[in-house]
């Protein structure tokens, strides 16, 4: 790694941490305005719902509530859950939901990523054949049709009428119950990769490098995997982004569909509880896992293009 | 050239047609065309005149929609061991053959544009390689030693770090070197060159030029470049071969070409090419566009745009006519009929040609 | 075959040998008549299949959105407790909900509340962005890159937290989830509209128009729009299934429109709490849904082969 990629890192690194700052600020400000209150019991008289909130410290005045908070989570402390898991730590609550949706994130935009590159070569290879035609319909509909509807399709499909897929997730089979959410969120990683593929391949091939390969008397075979596939490859990374955001999008309603118990649907009944600290800790986990996995992707594709110099052209 | 000439290329009557979505496209009609070990031929002509398909076809690299319809391009050698004579039809080999046997091996091609042709995620080292082990199952330690030479060959200097170079680290220039050293990794006989300066630096066009005379001599190669610019055929050819609507017009020696042209397309070209003694506003441009290939061309396909076209241009498509004298010169025109009126060329190219002359030639100066 | 004898197959005639000359040499320059850019593009577009499919379900399903609810017997928010839960028949064509309310006139309304959510939000997103470029490209210097590092912050929290949030804290009804959506999507609108103002700026006739002392605002306003038309329309055409999908996605997160207004997001999560007993309550909107988020793509597509090739990448 050269100097200038290791300051651009760096450079990164800080941009990244001051937008995470301005959205804990934000984000914190905003849940602190949020109308109701999370003490929302209809039996507790004003006195003793005063008493709570002070016991939690809502009666503090925003800024200083801020700097407990912030103090409290550099050490790990993201309070507690004031009604849906009644004084739970949040940071427990979150590690025990987040493993489940890295999981099912993780397995559906691998598989996704392995089966659209191949759909996209193929249909690249075989251009203007019906393989090519079907590919594309394929691509079009799984790039448009966003990923609850095939949730709710594999549940009644397979669920509902076959009995082949649990219709409820179960933390007893967690493998075979991830079986439905991963193939729902892999068909947009699909779709979506299969068609940049396509189109970036067949421009690699059009390009002179690869008439220059032909040129030199190298086998169709050696052609495209020596040459049009690297080059063909290389630029997904760069729509990785958009795919992980959808991905992340995808997973709050296919985990509420498939009842997947994630960080998407505590975040979703946090936000019908207003249980400020849960709502206040999955969002931000959501932004920092983007921000990071932006900053990641950005990296990666400096170091495995040649072409492209980190931080040179800043 | 009074020594023995060893024939390496015969084209005969090669047609060529494209299939696309506004119809066929009849791109190459009839062309003719012989290259001599050790001598070079420029193919001359506008853009879309056929003259890159042509060599595309010698190759075997043609689009997926285009077909060759008639015509052969005979390749002659002398086997590596045996050493007696072979000849092959390239248009009839398979993909197969034509990738193992022909492509990279015997001929060999430089593209126009540095900046495109070279695979920008492989190291030069690689690329240069990668031919030799390839087809002649060097080790790799072979081909690095054999990739050095050619680099020195070509003229860069430190060739150790540029073979860990990609190409994004080198200019136009190097580049172009680079490819050149490609096209010679395997020691082909024939060497073709599509606009191999056009994409460059006008510094470095000349250099480049020179680099392809030298290795040429040190090599024995046959060089086939293609160019609209008579400037880079000035330099370096042999032969002309001016190219026009898919069929050659006129065909002769360097000499010939630039001081007897009897082609009015001919004519046109030399008149519009600048040099230093002709200002800009004087600069000629030959009327009109080249026809559409599409259509069925009645007649000559020149005459529309020819200030001296016979009432037979419009009918009848011209024939080669040997031109008195020389056993080279040949011109597709009626003007050449001995029943046609006596047409000379253009009073202002006359001068222009006879000034040339005076300076010492177009080779070598 | 020598020359004398190619000579002989030809016939000639005795004028064959005059020169052709008294014909006007430039009558052969066969130009094509100018056509208009705009005609091009039509002609590309209705030549795309997918393109002319797509927008024709447009038009078919917003017809149908106007004017269903206008000419049917009943009306979306009728609540009938004697006819609960029935299955499509003659009289209520898609059936009833829970309420009784007949499905028909809901999934229309539904849709009609839809389309006018997402085609006001990216209206509003265009103005937004394209005044934010504007703003940002023309002023230049510091105020540029304040902007853009705003713009940065801004593009780094993942759209979902931002809706989540902004979604609580104004109560959501139609207005504020249009004014959420609004929020989402300016950004690609303000990059190229700075982009192009950039561009602009730096063209003779502006700066000339500046050293007399004349704004060159305005100039620069009147010379950028027919610039980024095509660009904004690709946009839009794009933005406009996200909107749709977000307002989806806001019912299922439980912050969609209020009790008993429909949109397709409200219509479909209802029907998936009663998914097994009565199917038909969800696979109706969802299919609705679909073709238009489909059909949206596709038009999407068609107008960017047809208009811009150079976004073809993206």
């Amino acid at each position: 790694m050269s100097k200038s990629t290791v300051r651009y890192i760096l450079r990164r690194l800080a941009i990244s941490a001051v937008t995470l700052f301005v959205i804990l600020v934000v984000l914190f400000c905003m849940v602190r305005f949020l109308p109701g209150s999370p003490i929302n019991n209809e039996h507790l008289s004003d006195a003793q719902r005063a008493a709570i909130e002070a016991s939690y410290g809502l009666d503090l005045p925003i800024p200083q509530q801020f700097i407990k908070y912030v103090g409290g989570m550099l050490t790990g402390d993201f309070g507690v859950s004031m009604n849906l898991y009644r004084d739970m730590q949040v940071s427990s609550l979150v590690a025990s939901r987040a493993p489940i949706s890295f999981f099912l994130g993780l397995s559906a935009c691998i598989l996704g990523t392995i089966v659209g590159i191949l759909l996209g070569v193929v249909a690249a290879l075989k251009k203007n054949t019906i393989w090519d035609t079907l590919a594309t319909v394929l691509s079009v509909i799984g790039v448009s049709i966003p990923s609850f509807v095939f949730a709710m399709l594999i549940l009644i499909i397979f669920g509902t009428n076959l009995h082949i897929l649990p219709t409820m997730y179960s933390s007893r089979q967690p493998i075979y119950s991830a079986i439905m959410p991963i193939l729902a969120l892999s068909v947009s990683v699909i779709a979506n990769v299969a068609r940049f593929t396509r189109t970036e391949m067949i421009s690699v091939l059009n390009s002179d490098y690869i008439m220059l390969a032909k040129a030199k008397g190298l086998s169709q075979k050696d052609i495209i995997l020596k040459h049009a596939l690297r080059n063909t490859l290389i630029p997904i990374v760069t729509i990785l982004g958009p795919i992980l955001v959808n991905l992340m999008t995808g997973t709050m309603v296919v985990e509420k569909i498939c009842s997947v118990p994630g960080l998407g649907s505590l975040l979703i009944n946090s936000i019908q509880a207003s249980d400020y600290n849960v709502i206040l800790a999955c969002s931000f986990l959501y932004a920092a896992m983007y921000i990071i996995m932006m900053l990641v992707i950005d990296v990666s594709y400096g170091l495995i293009d040649p072409r492209i110099r980190l931080g040179k052209d800043d | 050239m009074e020594k023995q000439r060893e024939r390496i290329l015969k084209i005969r009557d090669l047609n060529i047609s494209f299939k696309t979505s506004g119809g066929t496209v009849k791109a190459v009609r009839g062309v003719n065309l012989d290259l001599y070990k050790g001598e070079t031929i420029a193919i001359v002509g506008e853009s879309g005149s056929g003259k890159s398909v042509t060599t595309k076809a010698i190759m075997g690299l043609l689009a997926n929609n285009g077909q060759i319809d008639s015509g052969m391009i005979e390749y002659h050698w002398n086997d590596e061991y045996t050493n007696e004579p072979k000849t092959v039809d390239i248009c009839q080999l398979s993909e197969k053959e034509l990738q193992s046997e022909i492509r990279g091996r015997k001929i060999a091609m430089v593209f126009q544009d540095p900046m495109t042709s070279l695979n920008p995620t492989m190291t030069i080292g690689k690329q240069i390689m990668e031919p030799m082990i390839y087809h002649y199952k060097r080790t790799k330690k072979e081909a690095y030693e054999k990739a050095l030479e050619l680099l020195e060959l070509v003229g860069i200097t430190d060739a150790e770090k540029r073979m860990k170079n990609y190409p994004h680290q080198l200019s136009g220039g190097m580049r172009q070197r680079i490819v050149i050293a490609i096209a010679l990794s395997c020691d082909p006989y024939v060497l073709i060159c599509d606009e191999p300066t056009t994409a460059l630096d006008v510094t470095i066009q000349a250099k480049i030029l020179e680099l392809i005379q030298d290795i040429q001599k040190k090599k024995e190669l046959s060089v086939i470049y293609i160019t609209h610019d008579l400037g880079v055929v000035a330099k370096v050819a042999d032969y002309v071969n001016v190219m026009y609507a898919g069929k050659i017009v006129e065909t002769g020696t360097i000499d010939e070409i630039f001081y007897d042209p009897r082609h009015p397309y001919t004519w046109g070209l030399l008149s519009s090419m600048p040099d230093l003694d002709t200002s800009d506003d004087e600069l000629y441009t030959i009327p009109g566009t080249p026809p559409n290939l599409a259509q069925d061309i009645q007649g000559d396909a020149f005459a529309p745009r020819n200030e001296f076209a016979l009432n037979i241009d419009l009918r009848e498509d011209p024939p080669m006519f040997d031109v008195p004298g020389s056993k080279s010169h040949q011109v597709a025109s009626w003007l050449m009929h001995p029943n046609a009126p006596k047409v000379e060329m253009p009073e202002t190219l006359r001068k222009r040609l006879e000034l040339m002359k005076k300076k010492g030639g177009v080779k070598d100066e | 075959m020598t020359q004398n004898q190619a000579l002989k197959e030809f016939q000639f005639q005795p004028d064959d040998f005059k020169l052709a000359r008294h014909q006007d040499v430039s009558v052969v320059e066969q130009i094509t008549p100018a056509r208009p850019a705009w005609k091009d593009s039509v002609n590309l577009f209705l030549r795309n299949k997918g393109a002319v499919i797509g927008i024709c379900c447009i038009v078919i399903i917003t017809l149908f959105a106007i004017f269903a609810p206008m000419l049917s017997s009943w009306k979306y928010d009728d609540i009938n407790t004697a006819l609960q839960n029935i299955a499509p028949n003659a009289e209520h064509w898609f059936g009833t909900d829970t309420y009784g309310r007949d499905l028909w006139v809901r999934l229309w309304q539904g849709t009609r509340i839809s389309l006018f959510v997402a085609v006001m939000a990216i209206l509003i997103d265009v103005v937004i962005g394209v005044t934010y470029g504007m703003i940002s490209g023309y002023f230049g210097g510091k105020v540029d890159s304040i902007m853009q590092r705003i713009q940065e912050v801004i593009n780094s929290i993942p759209t979902l937290v931002v809706l989540t949030i902004l979604l609580m804290v104004m109560q959501s009804n139609l207005f504020t989830i249009i004014l959420a959506l609004a929020f989402t999507e300016w950004i690609g609108m303000s990059r190229i509209t700075r982009a192009q103002v950039l561009k602009t700026k730096e063209e003779e006739f502006v700066l000339a128009s500046r050293t007399l002392g004349a704004s060159s605002f305005f100039i620069i306003f009147k010379e950028i729009l027919p610039n980024i038309y095509s660009q904004m329309i690709i946009m839009i055409m794009m933005s406009i299934p996200n909107a749709i999908f977000y307002e989806a996605y806001l019912s299922f997160v439980g912050l969609g429109l209020p009790i008993p207004e429909a949109s397709l997001g409200t219509l479909i999560n209802d029907g998936f709490n009663t998914l097994t007993i009565t199917p038909y309550q969800m696979t109706i909107p969802v299919i609705v849904f679909s073709i238009l988020m489909l059909s949206f793509n596709l038009v999407g597509d068609g107008l960017r082969d047809a208009l811009d090739p150079t976004m073809k990448e993206m």
